[in-house]
């Protein structure tokens, strides 16, 4: 079969259209918003994309099963937090008591002594030590599973400083070093209790690691601030060992006493930040240091004055409530040898309002035995004599129970100087 | 309770409705689906359903052939009921498909979704599908269903375009209490009932290719097949001359493009005086079509019903959307009794359709539609 030229040119010319159209159709692309697209496109995305879609899906269904997994483990570690948080406020109560009841059996033969028996000094000192390790121990622990949110309050720098300098100076003479403290008549905003802690530690620190001169502590103002400095002509630190100096379980390499466990700059560290206070400090090694805490100043109560001196007798009657035996009766032997006179209850039931309405002032315990607290035996009664509290709970809860309920209180384990204070704030002597 | 279907033949209204009414008996129901013939007036038989289930919305189409479980019809009316009890239902119409932008897509099936107790799209259950009900002669079908199928998210989508017994002249919606051209009816809803969406078409492509050389794509006409008039190629194909085209042709000889390894009917309508071809969907110059025929439609219907079934149970109502070439070959093959036993077995409704949706593809020549399964409860 022959095919005529004009055939052959009108296939030629037929291929040419196919040609331009599908180069039209190619040259449009695949998404030109034409209707014809949308119909491919969508046929495209239904074969295409359903399969990622897919997949997609299942990684989600993956992913939502890997976080109810970690919302569930992040519940059971709260859990856990909680309850060793717990436990941790409870061994901090049973180990604080015969620390405690000790403490203040020894201050009490000590007084009696009168011959600065050195074996009785060694002693105390010894149990000084155990309570300042314990506590540090707990302060870290307990830094590391509660968050403790700090009251703001008020503080009597004055008071203060005094009642740490009464506790501290005779450490200070032991080593033959010069203690001074120069204070001011002025409140700052912070925490009591773990202010006292903050500064309590920098000046055992500044004792432990000196061996001769002199340690001071000066508390100045400011047009908005005070500056508390603890210096000490110790054995310092260089640069390099700032640096380490605030992680825990550190203790001055240069030194070689080995009381303290090293935990007391990173708790120091730890509560300044909690309370917002600047913390700073200049050293030289062999030369001594300086720490430096810059607090907001605040406005103290009119009523707030220098208390009187620590050698006045008690000539009152005092009645002490607290379900550790062993504490009731160094406390009773304590307060006697202030010429107190005493009676303890270790249990609440046998309580008559009358009796404790006899006394001039009642030393309360916070946990009493059946889960009771001593605000809740109070509240029992009307016309009470003032009320101290005596808690070794370093809980936030506890301490804001007893100050909501309009009670002063004192922290286990009790110093007598501290006691004997916060008595004298409540009762006319 | 659950999903039920009633049809009647019945050329008076008041009759027909009446005859729906009794065989739905007393129904809570929430949404009311109607398909009928076009001898029918659409907007009058639709407010008197809404009279007969005042708590109903009422949502319904002219079509080109009725489905239900007495078999095919083509002067009747199929209505279905998805009750209260079952169903949580939202129903939208969209006035004009060409105008409706991707913003107020969202913002609607947002609102539809919380409406039908459905919280948020990026967390959809398999409990919630749509269904489209589609002026058949807009012209616009691709674009809308783009731009609501993206709004959809995963949520499966369906429907069918209103016909009107092959007279290309009028397809109609009815939606509450009136009709409406080149609208849409979007309906949403979330079930108790298993259910699971098909598609499918029974054509294999055959080895000849049409390229189109000249074409309106805007009117989907096409003028021109391989550089010659497009009717005189397409007739080539056929073995027929261009006198012979009818519908009934359209159906034996489709027409198919293919995507990826996927083949798409790409359906003829009509044959114009000046021997171009109108198409049911989208067409375009450049675009390459494959010659396909089709294979045993009773054959593979059935096996595709038996394949829903054993997916997804025994079947409350199957909701089809058959495109109406389906039907012509049926009923030039004289298998329609077959077809008409699935129809009753399966317990089908639904109408003969001048396109199907399938998510956002406007697709030809296919047998789509939900199997609903029966509620656990049952």
């Amino acid at each position: 079969m022959t095919i005529s030229a004009e055939q052959y040119q009108q296939k030629i010319d037929r291929l040419q259209k196919i040609n331009r159209a599908l180069i039209t159709r190619i040259e449009a692309g695949p998404v030109s918003g034409a209707a014809y697209d949308n119909f491919a496109h969508s046929v495209f995305l239904a074969d295409k994309v359903r399969d990622r879609t897919e997949a997609l899906n299942e990684t989600l269904s993956q992913l939502s099963q890997t976080n109810r997994q970690l919302s569930l483990a992040q519940q059971q570690a709260q859990e856990a937090n909680a309850s060793r948080s717990k436990l941790m406020a409870a061994i901090s109560h049973d180990i604080m008591q015969p620390v405690c009841a000790a403490q203040l059996l020894l201050s009490n033969l000590l007084d009696q002594s009168h011959n600065n028996g050195s074996e009785l000094l060694a002693v105390n000192q010894a149990v000084g030590d155990i309570e300042r390790l314990l506590q540090g121990l707990l302060d870290y622990a307990r830094h590391n599973v509660i968050d403790q949110q700090p009251t703001l309050q008020t503080v009597d720098i004055h008071q203060l400083l005094h009642s740490l300098t009464t506790e501290s100076a005779p450490l200070a003479a032991q080593k033959d070093l010069s203690f001074q403290c120069h204070t001011c008549y002025i409140g700052v905003q912070s925490d009591p209790n773990l202010l006292t802690r903050i500064l309590r530690n920098l000046i055992s620190n500044a004792i432990r690691y000196t061996d001769k001169g002199e340690i001071s502590i000066q508390a100045q103002e400011t047009k908005q601030q005070v500056v508390i400095k603890i210096q000490d002509t110790g054995i310092g630190f260089s640069e390099q060992q700032a640096k380490s100096l605030f992680q825990p379980f550190h203790k001055a390499d240069n030194h070689t006493n080995t009381d303290g466990l090293g935990l007391g700059l990173a708790n120091v560290e730890y509560l300044c930040h909690q309370l917002d206070h600047e913390l700073s400090y200049t050293s030289q090694p062999g030369e001594g240091s300086c720490f430096q805490i810059k607090l907001t100043k605040a406005k103290l109560a009119a009523s707030k004055q220098p208390i009187a001196s620590g050698t006045l007798p008690f000539q009152h009657k005092i009645i002490i409530v607290d379900n550790n035996a062993s504490v009731c009766r160094a406390l009773q032997t304590l307060l006697n040898s202030w010429g107190a006179e005493t009676s303890s209850y270790t249990k609440t039931k046998n309580l008559s309002a009358q009796q404790l309405r006899t006394a001039d002032l009642i030393l309360m315990d916070y946990h009493l035995d059946d889960s009771e607290t001593g605000v809740q035996v109070l509240e029992r009664y009307t016309d009470m004599p003032p009320v101290l509290f005596i808690t070794a709970s370093n809980e936030q809860v506890d301490v804001q129970n007893i100050r909501r309920a309009g009670y002063e209180l004192i922290n286990k384990p009790i110093r007598p100087a501290r006691l004997r204070q916060a008595m004298a704030n409540l009762i006319t002597i | 309770m659950g999903i039920h279907a009633a049809s009647s033949r019945q050329a008076n209204t008041d009759q027909a409705v009446a005859e729906i009414r009794d065989q739905l008996g007393y129904q809570d129901a929430q949404l009311l689906l109607f398909f009928c013939a076009t001898h029918y007036n659409l907007k009058a038989l639709g407010i008197e359903l809404g009279t007969a289930f005042p708590n109903a919305c009422i949502v319904g189409c002219t079509s080109s052939g009725e489905l239900s479980n007495k078999g095919y019809a083509r002067d009747s009316i199929t209505a279905i009921s998805f009750s209260h009890s079952n169903n949580s239902v939202a129903c939208a119409l969209i006035q004009d498909m060409n105008n409706f932008s991707l913003s107020d897509s969202q913002e609607l099936v947002e609102n539809m979704l919380h409406q039908c107790g459905h919280k948020t799209t990026s967390n959809p259950t398999n409990k919630t599908l749509a269904i489209t009900l589609l002026d058949g002669l807009s012209i616009h079908e691709e674009q809308f269903l783009q731009v609501i199928n993206t709004s959809l998210g995963k949520i499966p989508l369906l429907g069918g375009s209103a016909g009107d017994d092959l007279h290309f002249d009028h397809t109609e919606i009815f939606y509450e209490r009136d009709i409406y051209r080149n609208a849409a009816a979007l309906i949403l809803i979330n079930t108790q009932h298993p259910f699971s969406a098909f598609s499918h078409h029974h054509l294999s492509a055959q080895n000849e290719k049409l390229v189109v050389t000249h074409a309106d794509a805007t009117q989907r006409r096409v003028y021109e097949l391989n550089g010659l008039p497009a009717a005189e190629e397409y007739a080539r194909t056929c073995g027929l001359p261009v006198n012979d085209l009818t519908e009934i042709e359209f159906a034996l000889h489709p027409l198919t493009i293919k995507i990826g390894d996927n083949y798409y009917a790409r359906s003829v309508q009509q044959v114009l005086p000046d021997n171009s071809l109108s198409f049911y969907s989208a067409i375009e110059i450049g675009v390459v079509l494959t010659v396909a025929q089709p294979e045993d439609v009773v054959g593979q219907t059935k096996s595709w019903l038996t394949d829903l079934q054993q997916k997804t149970g025994k079947p409350q109502l199957v909701l089809t959307f058959d495109c109406i070439l389906r039907y012509l070959e049926i009923n030039h093959l004289g298998v329609e009794s077959s077809m008409n036993q699935l129809l009753s077995h399966y317990n089908m409704a639904g109408f003969s359709t001048y396109g199907e949706q399938l998510g956002g593809s406007h697709l030809n020549h296919t047998f789509t539609g939900i199997y609903f399964g029966e509620c656990d409860d049952h």
